[in-house]
Formats: structure tokens, sequence, C-alpha cells
């Protein structure tokens, strides 16, 4: 055989090789052993999506965890929450997915319908399980869905008011001026709002107000006696809501409290750049404030009723073992222990149960914090498969109605809209 | 001299003959064996990587397009319920309008802009002019995720620098340009314009490059100004790079998507929600994976249509030219 000849059916052969390879390759699964072995060490994959000083504080609970016995070793793999919500159905598909996985009260009913999530019912069943005897009522309720609980709490807390104190000093404003209702909310929302110049456009204002955030749009109707969606009923259009709209509608064209045409993210920024005394927000505010070298003074949304963070601890399909599924159990039991919990609030959370004394915390702040845990709720109960569409459409009305668009026709539109989605559901 | 210049496209490449003195190996030899074997072997590859990343995914995306898959479940087979659903659901509809919008502005503006671009950093007496193709050729090579972080950061209306600097030069402030439903978009195109069109404009230097400086010389001689000259000598000359640039940008613009989802997550009012977007709600917060196949065909089907096109007229137009 010549010599060009032979090099190239070598090259070709290698070549060759390189494809199986890459076909292979690509064809492998990259799951973590999870063998449940009741006599074994069974190692369980958690994805989470704390990645800044919260993630070290949750990484710190699973390492003791997984030093105080050696039945189980969690191991964790922090993600991008949006990573987490486009690879998590295909993974547990493909059978590569996380044994336990953090995600928000919001998806529980969709992953539980689709059998992503699993039951968990048995930890609050089981007397084995001791640490579940104190959390908050709610926080319990959330993730119950036709009489069967799918989550263990994780991360729980109610939003609440943040301001700048500086500026809340600048404006003669003191403690005593914390307000109790709405209205007294909008006057000191008011007073802290600078229009120097005359020209309509603050220089300061009082509250970074997000009209793109369902769940804040839900702490307002429900603080103005009105509803959003329980139980996946729509209940958008009543009186009560129009009357509350018209209210913050008011605050916002006439007053001027707030710019519109914001999420929550522009709201942090718009509170940390100091061109605004108050947000409306969770404790990872007080961190973000810092960093702009912001301290941050809190107090209660003022209602009865605000909404909250509440992330939870899922079992996914993937424990297809008892073993499995009390290594879960397990795992959320230690978690929610009065140790890890006390450590947990160095995360700057409020607890999920409410038999820690607030001497404890770690910081003085959580205790004001933690005081507003029973108030917290979900913004909408019931729907599985249309929460981005909603949201879509509620962001859209509210902005309109920021912006001074007439409120009873933009939330029957918007409701309307809304019953086509849940009718889908 | 003739207006028209014939410029062949490098298409000969893939047309190539050995060339005639070579010997051709007999049909069945031990060497014709062996070079069938070696090409099969090189081939490969590209095969296996096209199998498993290209041709796998689309077949199952097609088969599951006319299921009820969610990700999860045991997709169960629905005929054309998905394709049908697209014809009813407004907001599917909506995003179909938006990406033909943004194509239609996106696709002429960036080929505009590279072509001005090219003609103007072709020109060998301007100074620094590979210091300033490289600055243009800069925003190409980030990725759109990181260059629309920047520009939402530079737009915010409350604490970004340009409305800022707007507001001091102008005295006036500037419209919300990501949260007004009339500006969202003509930006989120603009933000892609000013990413890609250094990458357009290499190409079109290189196509310029081709064209023959004689070409230029004798049209000059014959009395032709600079606009004569560029329709008489440059716009036939770029004609091949020509469709293989509207097809790329066509293309790139029906499958926008990343900077959406950063600048605006298809908002305000869904005004810059687009098909691909749609796609990613359906499959990923919906559980409605195979509806989102559907839509990805539909999306497949258009772009197919468009290329299509183009490529007819591009061939017309050569025939017209032979």
């Amino acid at each position: 055989m010549p010599a060009h000849t032979r090099r190239r059916t070598f090259l070709a052969a290698a070549a060759f090789a390189a494809a199986v390879t890459t076909g292979l390759s690509a064809c492998g699964g990259g799951s973590t052993e999870s063998t449940g072995d009741s006599g074994g060490n069974g190692e369980l994959l958690l994805w989470h999506g704390y990645t800044e000083a919260d993630g070290k504080v949750l990484q710190t609970i699973v390492d003791q965890f997984n030093d105080s016995q050696d039945r189980w070793t969690v191991k964790t793999e922090p993600l991008a929450w949006t990573s987490i919500s486009e690879k998590l159905l295909t993974s547990l598909s493909a059978g590569n997915g996380p044994n336990i996985v953090v995600q928000g009260v919001d998806t529980g009913l969709g992953y539980s319908k689709q059998g992503a999530f699993v039951s968990l019912q048995d930890y609050y069943d089981d007397e084995q399980y001791t640490e579940n005897d104190n959390f908050y009522a709610n926080l319990v309720e959330q993730v119950t869905f036709d009489g069967e609980t799918y989550g263990i709490p994780m991360g729980t807390t109610a939003f609440a008011v943040y301001y700048n104190p500086a500026l809340w000093s600048a404006a003669g404003l003191t403690e005593a001026d914390y307000p109790t209702t709405v209205e007294e909310l909008v006057a000191v929302a008011k007073k802290l709002t600078v229009d120097a110049d005359g020209n309509g456009e603050p220089e300061q204002y009082g509250i970074a107000l997000p009209d793109q955030d369902a769940g804040l749009l839900s702490a307002m109707l429900h603080s103005g006696g009105g509803d959003f969606i329980t139980d996946g009923e729509n209940r958008l259009v009543s009186d009560e809501n129009v009357a509350t709209l018209e209210q913050w509608q008011s605050a916002y064209v006439n007053d001027k409290i707030s710019p519109t045409g914001m999420d929550g993210t522009a709201a942090m920024e718009l509170f940390g750049s100091g061109r605004a005394a108050m947000i409306v927000n969770g404790p990872w505010e007080i961190t973000s404030a810092e960093s702009f070298g912001i301290e941050v003074g809190v107090f209660q949304w003022p209602s009865d009723w605000v909404h909250g963070v509440a992330n939870y601890w899922y079992a996914t399909s993937m424990n297809d073992s008892e073993e499995e599924l009390d290594g879960v159990k397990a795992f959320g039991d230690f978690w929610n222990s009065r140790t890890s919990q006390i450590e947990w609030t160095k995360s700057y959370y409020p607890p999920n149960r409410d038999d820690i004394d607030e001497s404890e915390f770690a910081y003085p702040i959580i205790a004001t914090i933690a005081g507003f845990s029973p108030q917290a709720h979900y913004y909408a109960t019931g729907i599985s498969t249309s929460v981005t569409d909603i949201t879509a459409e509620t962001d859209s009305m509210m902005t309109q109605i920021a912006q001074g668009g007439d409120v009873e026709q933009l939330l029957q539109a918007a409701s309307d809209k809304i019953d086509g989605y849940l009718a889908n559901e | 001299m003739s207006n028209s210049v014939v410029y062949k496209a490098p298409r000969s490449i893939s047309r190539a003959k050995s060339s005639p003195g070579a010997p051709a190996p007999r049909r069945g030899s031990v060497q014709s064996r062996r070079r069938t074997i070696a090409a099969a072997g090189f081939l490969l590859p590209g095969i296996a990587i096209l199998a498993v990343w290209v041709f796998y995914p689309t077949f199952y995306a097609l088969a599951i397009s006319f299921t009820n898959a969610s990700g999860f479940n045991q997709p169960k087979f629905i005929g054309l319920d998905n394709y049908a659903r697209i014809v009813t659901d407004e907001d599917t509809r909506g995003a179909i309008v938006n990406t033909i919008v943004y194509a239609v502005s996106y696709a002429p503006l960036v080929i505009v802009v590279a072509i001005a671009m090219a003609l103007l950093l072709n020109r060998k007496d301007l100074p620094m002019r590979g210091l300033i193709r490289t600055v243009v050729f800069l925003p190409f090579i980030i990725s759109m995720a990181v260059a629309a972080l920047a520009w939402s950061f530079l737009l915010d209306a409350n604490t970004g620098l340009v409305p800022y600097w707007a507001s001091r030069v102008l005295g006036t402030s500037m419209p919300d340009l990501l949260n007004d439903p009339t500006w969202a978009m003509p930006t989120v195109v603009l933000v892609a314009v000013w990413k890609n069109f250094g990458y357009f404009m290499v190409i079109f230097i290189a196509g310029l490059q081709n064209i023959s400086g004689e070409l230029y010389e004798a049209a000059h001689l014959d009395g032709a100004n600079a606009w004569r000259r560029f329709w008489a000598v440059t716009v036939p000359g770029l004609r091949p790079t020509m469709t293989y640039v509207i097809i790329l940008a066509a293309n790139g613009a029906f499958q926008a998507f990343d900077q959406i989802y950063i600048m605006t997550s298809g908002g305000p009012e869904r005004s810059t929600e687009t098909i691909v977007y749609r796609v990613y709600t359906e499959g990923f917060s919906n559980f409605r994976q195979g509806y989102a196949a559907s839509l990805s065909f539909v999306l497949m089907a258009i772009t197919m249509v468009v290329g299509i096109v183009q490529l007819s007229i591009n061939r017309r137009q050569e025939r017209d030219l032979a």
C-alpha cells in the first residue's frame, strides 16, 4: 500500500473513531449515582439557585447534614434559576435530573401535575420527622394540592417596605411615621417625593413601586379588600379592585410617587441609586442596598395580606425508591431543625418556624422581618401551566393603569385574557 | 462599456471536476474501494455530529409536534391540533406579526449599515483603517446576552447613562425606550443591528475586494460618477455576497430571542414577543412542548420560504446578467 494511501486510511480511521466517540458521549448521561441502598451511602443530587451569600449559608447547612449522618450525602449543584426551569423537566425525563430541587411555590402545582415532583405527605404524617410542628401554617397550605403536600419549606419570607433612613430623616420622618394603612403609605411616599425644579419629573421618588410585578399587584388588591386569582378562579374584576387600582393610579399619575415601566430588578436599581426612598421587597434588599452603600430600615406592608417568597425543597421523580425519598425527608427535616434555621438567618432570610427566639437570629433586623411571616401569601393559587402568560397580561395591564389608562376597561380586558388561559389549564 | 458586470459566484468549487489528465480509478478496483472507505471515514464525523445534534432532534421535534408532549408525560398523538391552535392562538399570532416586523426592520437595516461601513472602510486612503475595522467588529464577538444586558443598563429610563446624557444635552427627557410599546421593538432591532453589522461588513469588504479595480477605472473613464459606479459596478459585483448576507440576516432575524429575553422579556404589552420567545414560553413555562415544537416548524417553514424566494431571485438575476 502506498504511504499516502496508508496515511489517508489512518486519518479516516481516526475520524471514524472521533465520530463514534462523539456519538457515544452525546448519548451518555451525567446522572449522579443515587443508590438509596439502606445500608450504604446514597448520594442525593440537589439543584438550587442561591449563588450569593445565601448560597454559602446553604452549603454550610448541607455540609453539616452530610457530617451528621453517614447514610446520605447531599451533593449540591448551584445553577441560575432560569437554567433550572429550562433543564428540570428534560433532565428528569432523561433520567439524569436532581433528587431534590429548590423551586418556588408558583411552580409546585405545575410540576406536581406533570408527575415531576412527588408527594412528601409522609414527611408530615410520619412521626419520626419532628421539625415540622412549628412551621407557619400558611407555608404548608401553599404546597398542598388535592390533599397531598409536595414541598418542605426551604426559604420563605414576606415582602416588606424597606427604606433609606437618610432620605427618611431628611424628610423629617421618624419611626413614629411608619404607615399602618395604604393611605398613610401613599402620604409618606408623597412626603419623600422631591421635584425640586418642578418639571413634573421628580429627582427623588417616594417609593420604587414596580408596576410589572404580579405579586405586588396581588398585595395591592388584597389590601384593598379584593382578590386576584385564588384556587384557579379569576377574581380580577370587582368593584373593590377597581377602587383600589384607581387609588394607586392616582398615586402614580398625580402624586408621581414612583416611576412606571419597572419590574422588581429595575426597582432595586432605582432604590440602590438613591433615587427612591422606599421599596417593597424581600430581605435580599438588605445586601443589595449594602452593595450601594445604603443601610436600610424596614416596616410591614400596611395590611395583613402581603405577597411572599416561598421556596421549597421538592422531591423529584428521580427518587424511585422509598429509601431515596427517606433521604429527601431526612434532609428537609435537618434543614428545618432549630440549629439549621438559626444558621439560615445568616442569609437574612427569617426562619420557617415560629419557635426561635429573636435573640438567636444572626442579625437584629431578622426579628422584624420574621414578624411579617404570618402575613405572607402566594400571590395566585391554583395555576399550573399559565403562570408566565398570566403575569405577562397583568404586567401589561398594571403598566397601562399606572400610566393613566382606564382602570375598568383594562381590568376587564386582562380578566378576559386570563379566563382564556385558565380554560386551557 | 456595458452597464452590467458579470460576477461569477464561487459556486464552481462544488462543481469541480478532476483535471482531464488525471487517471480515473476503475470502478470496483482496490484503489477505488480504498478511496470510498477513506471518503466515508472523513464524512462520518460530520454526519455523526449532524445526526446526533441536528437530524435526531429535528425529527424528534417533528414527531412530538403532533402530540400533547409536556416534556415529561407519555406523549399522546393529537394529529394536527397543535398546528390548528397556532391559527386561533391570539398570543402566537401576535408573536408571528412581531417576528415579521423585526425581520423586515432588522435585515434591510443591518445590510445598509454594513454596506455603508464596508464602502467606507474599504478605502485605502482612510487613516487607522485597521483599528476602525477592529472596533466596528468588536460587538460581534461579544455574546448577545452580554450586549443586551449592557444596553439594558445603559437605556434604563431611571438609572441609565443614555437617558441621563440625553436629558443633559437636549434638556428634555427621552421616552422609556424599553418600556414603551412604541419604542421597544425599534430599540431591540437597533441593538441587534449594532451588535451584528460588523460581521456583515467584513463579508461585504471581502466581496468588494473581489471586484476588479479595472472595472472602476473603466467606468471612471466612461464618465460615471461615484453614485453611478456604485450602482453599475459595486452593487452587481456584490450580488452573490448580498444573497448570502440577506439569507443570513433574515435567518438571524427570524430566530431573534436572546436580546428580547434579556431586554424586554417579550414586553411591554407583548410588543416584542417573537415566535422563538413564544416557543420558549410554551415549551419551558407552560409545559406544552408539543405545541412549542409545532411553532418551531412553522418558523422553519417561514425561513425556508424566505431563503427559497431569495435564492430564486438571485438565480434569475444571474441568468439575466449572463
